[in-house]
């Protein structure tokens, strides 16, 4: 005789058997979901120096000076930068920012800030006297395993003062400890301006970088003392410019300004001492910078005071560097006005032409933009 | 119950593998490839004539990709390459078409793509053809296992330097004739008679010699470094040699660090001692490498202090009745860079063992040595 419950028992088993393949489905889809939605974890690894571990000293005379003026313990770019990673991670949305030691099996991705070119111009116009101070950093993620660059952002900030005294090194020292010091500083807002789409590029990204800078001889008489004298340097620099540019208007994953294109390897040195090499991957596409030069006409002149126009002229070219295919080659002229009074005795032309400069990148990435070839072929694989 | 234990074994199973992240990654590297083709009658977008020509670009990134393969290696992938190029897609994993033109004059089709490349499966392939995969060459005969091989690396570092003036041997011959000539004289009278002698003198002189140069007395400091016994091992192991340590297969290390002291080479008497040892022991392959490190100096992109070291290596297969060498790298350097010169003499020792090992690998590989 059967057990009045033997056949719900039975009943019951049917239907766990039947709806359980349907539940794992459920479970298995919806940890899927979950695990797609994630974002990457990404260890953050500190602050660096760019470049060789023995001429920092020489190429950033006053950063390293400010990295010496903390307590031996501390230093000060690096606890400046845990302290807003930290206070900042939910920031960056893209990324799982983790901090403390990675474990093996880890991700091996390393969020890194790097301080690539600094400048400090100091000038005397009649009687006041005028400190520019340019500094250059890239928001970098790095690979671990390959020991490659896997994504950069260059971030490039200026402070501008001027006094009827001159700049002591120590004043020097005392403006880049403003640029950088707190959340609201120039460089950490840069950054967190950034962080919303700050993330790892897809599989099939493609990247774009800055091959070559060509400084023209027209572009010269314009240029302070220090760029005209070593013009590598400004070249750097407008790398470093355009680099932001691109990635901030245009939304491009770009890959670090290499001097040296042959040997294309960034070497960081960290603020624990580590020093370390990573390579930069080649590029999908290469951009060349060809500064041809600055020019100035007098456009009206009046008894008390003249109107001038300076211009940037650039010749911009965008290519893929292993079959040399062009998609882009156009030059781009920008224009600025300045009214000099007649009293003014001299006159300060540099932050003129870099505003002309600057306002020929923006006309170059407008024009890259509008350009169906460039446009389709090159910027919309290289978005973020 | 059963069933539904089986079933939920089942999915779980399923579940695991679909969504599990995979334990062994697989290298992928990125490679650009062109690839063209000439077309009948009109081009259409997603037509076999376009799939024609990436499949030519695809061919041609891993064409580009084999390139950078060293001598030895691209030998042994020229082996697999018809195999590899039949069945494109299992090696390219992805692309991207970076550009593509089509000139209606010429009727062309020009593609330009990125690939991702599954080096690793390129590997297993070159290892599968060469044999490597698969157990070693004597394991038919012998029964599971292979031709043993045993290795001897000494890194060497200049201790002292001796050199020697030239010797310079100056021989001098002097020779002197002396010449002359008697004449007399008779007064017309005949009353007087006069004699006169008039003598000169040659004296010739012939200087030579030599100049011997010796060559300079170099002394190396010789070690062997784990590190660097590891690092062969490792890629002896991975390409399925039967590695042998030096020391299990009796051979003297002392003696081969005598002899690298002072010279490039072993002595004939730690070479036959060798010989005859590993020849008792049934070990078929001696591979000896010294590698000698460079002074430090500095890397002008990184600024870290870099080391060469420079390696000569060969192995020889002792089977034979004369052993012959079947392997050899001469004189090939490798850097090393480090925050201080020590830890790059460490990196490009680790660097030069690793690397030569596997040239040496594929240099055997590529005459059927396993």
């Amino acid at each position: 005789m059967n057990h009045p419950n033997q056949g719900l028992e039975s009943t019951g088993n049917n239907i766990s058997v039947r709806f359980l393949p349907l539940f794992v489905v459920f479970v298995l889809f919806s940890s899927c979901i979950s695990i797609f939605a994630q974002n990457e974890k990404v260890f953050y690894g500190g602050f660096a120096f760019a470049g060789n571990a023995s001429e920092i000293g020489r190429n950033y005379p006053v950063a390293a000076k400010l990295s010496a003026s903390e307590p031996e313990s501390t230093n000060f770019f690096e606890s400046q930068a845990r302290t807003f990673f930290k206070e900042h991670a939910r920031s960056f949305s893209k990324l799982d920012l983790q901090f403390g030691l990675a474990r093996p099996g880890d991700t091996p991705l390393v969020l890194a800030v790097a301080l690539t070119d600094e400048k400090v111009l100091r000038e005397q116009l009649g009687s006041f006297h005028k400190l520019v101070i340019q500094l250059g950093f890239e928001l970098l993620i790095l690979d671990f395993r390959t020991m490659e660059v896997a994504v950069s952002r260059p971030i490039y900030i200026e402070f501008i003062d001027a006094s009827r005294e001159s700049f002591s090194d120590d004043d020097v020292v005392a403006r880049m400890r403003k640029m950088i010091w707190g959340e609201g500083s120039q460089l950490f807002t840069a950054i967190l301006e950034k962080s919303v789409d700050f993330q790892i590029r897809g599989k099939n990204q493609s990247t774009l970088q800055i091959r070559t800078v060509s400084i023209g001889e027209k572009a010269l008489p314009f240029l302070p003392d220090a760029y005209r004298q070593s013009t590598n340097t400004y070249a750097q620099a407008i790398a470093q410019q355009f680099g932001a540019l691109l990635a901030g208007k245009a939304g491009l994953a770009m890959l670090p300004y290499a001097k040296d294109a042959l040997n294309s390897k960034m070497s960081l040195r960290f603020a624990d001492a580590s020093m370390l090499q990573f390579k930069i991957p080649p590029p999908t596409f290469a951009v060349d910078v060809d500064l041809k030069g600055y020019k100035k006409i007098l456009d009206k002149s009046t008894p008390a005071e003249a109107l001038w126009l300076y211009g940037a002229f650039l010749g911009i070219r965008v290519y893929e560097p292993e079959f040399n295919k062009v998609f882009f080659d156009a030059p781009v002229k920008f224009g600025v006005p300045k009214v000099v009074p007649s009293s003014q005795q001299t006159v300060d032309e540099f932050p003129i032409v870099s505003e002309a400069l600057q306002g020929a990148f923006l006309e170059a990435i407008q024009q890259m933009q509008k350009d169906k070839n460039c446009s389709t072929k090159v910027l919309n694989k290289c978005k973020l | 119950m059963q069933t539904m234990n089986r079933s939920i074994l089942t999915w779980v199973t399923l579940g695991v593998l679909l969504f599990l992240p995979p334990v062994i990654r697989a290298e992928i590297v990125k490679g650009k490839g062109q690839g063209e083709i000439v077309y009948k009658g009109m081009f259409k977008q997603g037509s076999a004539d376009e799939r024609a020509a990436i499949t030519e670009a695809k061919k041609n990134a891993l064409t580009r990709f084999a390139a950078t393969f060293d001598t030895a290696r691209f030998e042994l992938y020229k082996k697999i390459e018809s195999e590899v190029l039949s069945s494109i897609d299992q090696y390219i994993t992805d692309y991207t078409v970076l550009d593509q033109s089509t000139d209606k004059t010429s009727r062309r089709h020009t593609v330009i793509i990125e690939a991702s490349i599954n080096a690793t499966l390129i590997e297993a392939a070159i290892q599968k053809s060469s044999g490597a995969a698969a157990p070693t060459g004597a394991a038919a005969s012998t029964g599971g296992e292979g031709d043993y091989i045993t290795f001897v690396f000494v890194a060497r570092e200049l201790a002292s330097r001796k050199a020697f003036d030239a010797k310079r041997t100056t021989v001098e011959i002097n020779e002197s004739a002396d010449t002359g000539a008697e004449k007399a004289r008779v007064s017309d009278d005949g009353q007087s008679a006069e004699r006169s002698l008039e003598k000169s003198s040659v004296t010739k002189k012939t200087t030579g010699g030599n100049t011997e140069t010796k060559a300079e007395e170099l002394s190396y400091r010789v070690s062997t470094v784990t590190e660097v016994d590891n690092a062969v091992n490792s890629v002896l192991t991975k390409a399925r040699y039967e590695a042998v340590d030096p020391s299990d297969a009796g051979l003297e290390i002392q003696s081969f660090k005598k002899d690298f002291s002072s010279g490039d080479d072993i002595s004939s008497e730690t070479r036959s001692a060798a010989i005859k040892t590993l020849k008792e022991k049934e070990i078929r392959y001696l591979t000896i490498a010294n590698m000698d490190v460079g002074l430090p100096d500095k890397d002008e992109v990184s600024g870290m202090a870099r080391v060469y070291v420079t390696v000569t290596a060969k192995v020889t297969d002792l089977k034979p009745k004369f052993p012959k060498t079947v392997a050899s790298i001469a004189g090939k350097p490798y850097a090393g860079l480090g925050p201080d010169s020590q830890v790059a003499k460490k990196n490009a020792l680790n660097e030069a063992a690793a690397r030569s090992a596997a040239e040496l690998v594929d240099q055997l590989r590529m005459k059927n040595v396993r």
